[in-house]
């Protein structure tokens, strides 16, 4: 019966190595090593294991803090406006006016961002920005016979945020989202006619 | 060899029989293996058990990292056939690199796989029905627990000063080096450690504070069967 009787805390992978394994920030010839221990140490992989939930957290953690604080810095200067004597107001009035004017105008300059989902298990969605327009093709490769399909885009609660047809084009289907996504994880969903769910993608929008 | 002794297994101090590359193990541990080898080779059936005691864990979790966890079973039990193969036929020449052997056949398993998966995308279009594409939401429960573990990190995080959010944000969002954040937040390694240490250190203690407060959620939130190995 084999036992492995090495048990020296000293030669473990560090907690900076293990770390910046569980990252995906080390360097191949880096990796090797301490992806060999992993093989064998249980102790090790639950390090690993431990250092993705920190990240996981401390990543959503220190976004959720970013947003709140840009919002609470909205607040104060609005706050800071409403103390402002009159005939600047309405200079201010003037600005905002225009500034309706404007935005609109630089909405539909901004060019979309390109999003393609395509059909194939990958580590992780593709990625978008927040509230840009968003130019979304969907892989319909495989899906052939069907003149139109319906498609909703759901938010990570499960509620609706877009539902329409799209008619594929080339094993494509090209959707344009004029006012964008907010921040979150969607899934979008292609159903055929008949209402049965044929595929399903993952999308993050930061 | 049991399960438990198998979960006890640990790399420890030892000569590399080959150099950089190698993983420490103890003197005895290489010949242990060596000896497992050997046995495999001989036909030995509790050989096979000893082996797949050894590594199933160490492959389970790679291939799961790696590949994600479907049909997680059977990649395992394919990439442990494959090394028992191997070795039966000889290919395994210095039998005390049987870890490094065994993490060269789970690295082109991963390979072979991916390719696979691409191939597969490639001649979708000749297919008739389209391959499943697996669900990645995680259950109900595990939402839970995430939430519940971004709150307490962001506990953590208005604890700490600004300066110490903005290295954290540095290292864990902008993915900067250690050495980068220190040269340009004029830290020592040892302050950027002890940050690091500090907030984890919380973060557990904070995240014990909330299960006792709660016995019962322990219970009521482990993880959802079959996520994990």
């Amino acid at each position: 019966m084999v036992i492995l009787m090495s048990t020296s805390r000293e030669t473990h992978p560090s907690d900076d190595e293990l770390e910046l394994y569980s990252l995906g920030r080390m360097e191949e010839g880096q990796s090797r090593p301490v992806e060999e221990h992993l093989l064998v140490c249980e102790d090790c992989r639950r390090r690993v294991e431990e250092f993705d939930e920190f990240a996981a957290a401390m990543r959503a953690a220190l976004r959720e803090i970013e947003v709140r604080k840009q919002a609470e810095s909205w607040t104060a200067r609005l706050a800071r406006l409403a103390a402002i004597p009159r005939p600047v107001w309405a200079a201010a009035l003037a600005a905002v006016v225009a500034l309706v004017l404007l935005v609109p105008w630089q909405q539909r300059a901004q060019p979309p961002f390109a999003v393609q989902l395509e059909a194939l298990r990958q580590a992780g969605a593709p990625t978008a920005p927040a509230h840009r327009p968003l130019l979304v093709t969907v892989d319909l490769t495989g899906l052939a016979g069907e003149q139109g399909y319906r498609l909703e885009i759901v938010d990570a609660a499960g509620e609706l945020v877009w539902r329409g047809t799209v008619r594929p084009a080339a094993d494509n289907a090209v959707v344009t989202l004029k006012g964008g996504l907010g921040e979150g994880r969607y899934w979008i969903r292609v159903y055929e006619s008949g209402g049965e769910l044929l595929r399903e993608f993952g999308l993050m929008v930061e | 060899m049991t399960r438990d002794a198998a979960e006890d297994a640990r790399c420890g101090a030892g000569p590399r029989p080959n150099g950089a590359g190698s993983v420490n193990l103890a003197a005895g541990d290489y010949a242990a293996l060596a000896a497992l080898v050997e046995r495999i080779r001989a036909g030995e059936e509790q050989a096979l058990t000893e082996l797949y005691a050894i590594f199933s864990k160490g492959i389970r979790f790679q291939l799961c990292r790696q590949l994600g966890p479907q049909e997680l079973d059977d990649k395992v039990h394919d990439t442990f056939l494959i090394v028992v193969e191997a070795i039966r036929r000889g290919n395994l020449r210095e039998p005390e690199r049987l870890m490094g052997f065994v993490h060269t056949i789970v690295r082109r398993q991963v390979a072979g796989y991916i390719e696979s998966a691409v191939n597969r995308r490639r001649n979708q279009a000749d297919l008739e029905a389209a391959a499943p594409v697996a669900d990645e939401r995680s259950s109900p429960e595990a939402q839970a627990i995430a939430r519940q573990k971004i709150e307490l990190m962001k506990q953590v995080l208005r604890e700490i000063s600004s300066r110490d959010r903005e290295i954290l944000t540095r290292f864990y969002i902008y993915e900067q080096s250690q050495e980068q954040i220190c040269r340009e937040m004029k830290l020592t390694e040892t302050q950027f450690r002890l940050l690091k240490s500090r907030a984890k250190a919380r973060f557990g203690e904070l995240g014990k504070k909330r299960l006792e407060r709660r016995p019962l959620a322990r219970f009521f939130l482990r993880a959802s069967p079959g996520r994990r190995d």
